[in-house]
């Protein structure tokens, strides 16, 4: 296949994956900084909740109906890493 | 006709900006705007004539000058973003259609610009910190007051691009491609994934922007309300002179004209902070008739 038309190819996969990972729930939960806070966004949803600090953040969301969703963590400066 | 919602991006394309870049990008596609950059139209064409075209059919530009420094010692500064800020200021001031654009100047700090374009003060600049957060802050705050009704805030599209950007960049590295290199899949391809995505994310993001038609209304308006005010001020000048003259109902036409005075002011007042720019012209119709009126009576006891 020429390297252009393999290009294309990847750049349809890379659509269908995401449209995929758009239109299904993974039962994930992102913590994200702020320079005034933290906000907890399950992925997927397009609401958010703000709290004072990421341990608040934590110990709510381990007592709620989440508690199993993976945590990712986001940083001010858009870096990340899942926390257990 | 349909509203314009395209956005010229004029900004670097460097390695340490691309973070930026792209949350300037997923916020104008949040927004429901529509990001024009030079990279997503066809290489066969000119970079020069692309752009000469993306500032003819923009309704709104962002111009970052955050590369007139240097990044590095040996480097010279970038000329280009702000040579296409000129043309797009050139086209602006010197196009009657194009009048009512709308730029927002982005700078990686605050009052920088000034000691190298001063005459840039006075327009809307923001800056970024070289944030894409920052970037995100500056680029909603400054649509909000070009919007009919509420944009979402700048924390729900921070959090939404960070969920956007994990799937993404995991997306990318599972066909062995790197999401943070510049380049290293086409701009188009970037945009297409991020509408496909807040299609599903924030499915309602068609916000209500004034087409230039009705901001050139907006313009009219306002001219209207300045010579309205100037001209209650000049009739309550004239009754206030003449109120001790013992003339019957002065002094009624006096109270009159100074609430009408008063209300006038505190409209032009909100139209000056655009908190309420699109609501405030509704009643100025109504009290050009009223003055009318007044100064008709006025003048036929002979006080103008």
């Amino acid at each position: 296949m020429h390297k252009g038309e393999e290009r294309k190819e990847v750049y349809k996969r890379i659509r269908a994956k995401l449209r995929k990972a758009a239109s299904t729930s993974s039962e994930r939960v992102h913590i994200i900084q702020m320079s005034d806070g933290w906000i907890a966004k399950i992925d997927g949803a397009s609401n958010i909740a703000t709290y004072p600090s990421k341990e608040t953040l934590i110990t709510a969301f381990k007592n709620s109906q989440y508690a199993h969703y993976e945590m990712i963590l986001h940083e001010l400066d858009g870096s990340y890493k899942r926390i257990a | 006709m349909a509203t314009n919602k395209k956005v010229f991006v004029n900004c670097p394309f460097d390695q340490q900006y691309f973070p930026i870049l792209k949350a300037i990008l997923f916020t104008n596609i949040c927004l429901g705007l529509e990001p024009l950059i030079s990279e997503t139209t066809n290489s066969g064409e000119s970079r020069f004539r692309n752009i000469r075209k993306f500032i003819q059919n923009s309704r709104f530009s962002i111009h970052d000058l955050s590369r007139l420094e240097p990044l590095n010692k040996d480097d010279l500064p970038r000329m280009n973003m702000p040579f296409e800020l000129g043309l797009d200021f050139g086209a602006k001031y010197f196009n009657k259609t194009l009048a009512n654009k709308k730029f927002l100047i982005l700078e990686a700090e605050r009052f920088r610009y000034q000691k190298v374009i001063s005459d840039l003060s006075g327009h809307d600049i923001g800056q970024h910190n070289n944030k894409p957060v920052e970037a995100i802050k500056a680029i909603r705050n400054w649509l909000a007051s070009h919007v009919r009704g509420r944009l979402p805030s700048y924390k729900i599209i921070w959090s939404a691009y960070q969920n956007f950007k994990f799937e993404y960049d995991q997306t990318l590295r599972s066909e062995n491609l790197d999401p943070d290199v510049l380049g290293e899949i086409p701009f188009g391809e970037i945009i297409h994934e991020m509408k496909g995505w807040i299609k599903n994310e924030l499915p309602d993001n068609s916000f209500d922007y004034p087409d230039f038609e009705e901001e050139n209304n907006q313009l009219a308006h306002e001219q209207q309300l300045e010579i309205l005010i100037a001209k209650v001020a000049q009739l309550l000048q004239h009754v206030e002179s003449e109120a001790g003259s013992g003339k019957q109902g002065l002094l009624n036409t006096r109270k009159t004209l100074q609430e009408k005075l008063n209300h006038l002011l505190v409209t032009n007042a909100s139209l000056a902070d655009g908190s309420k720019k699109f609501e405030v012209m509704k009643d100025i119709q109504q009290i050009e008739q009223e003055i009318k009126v007044i100064e008709t009576s006025l003048h036929k006891h002979s006080i103008t």
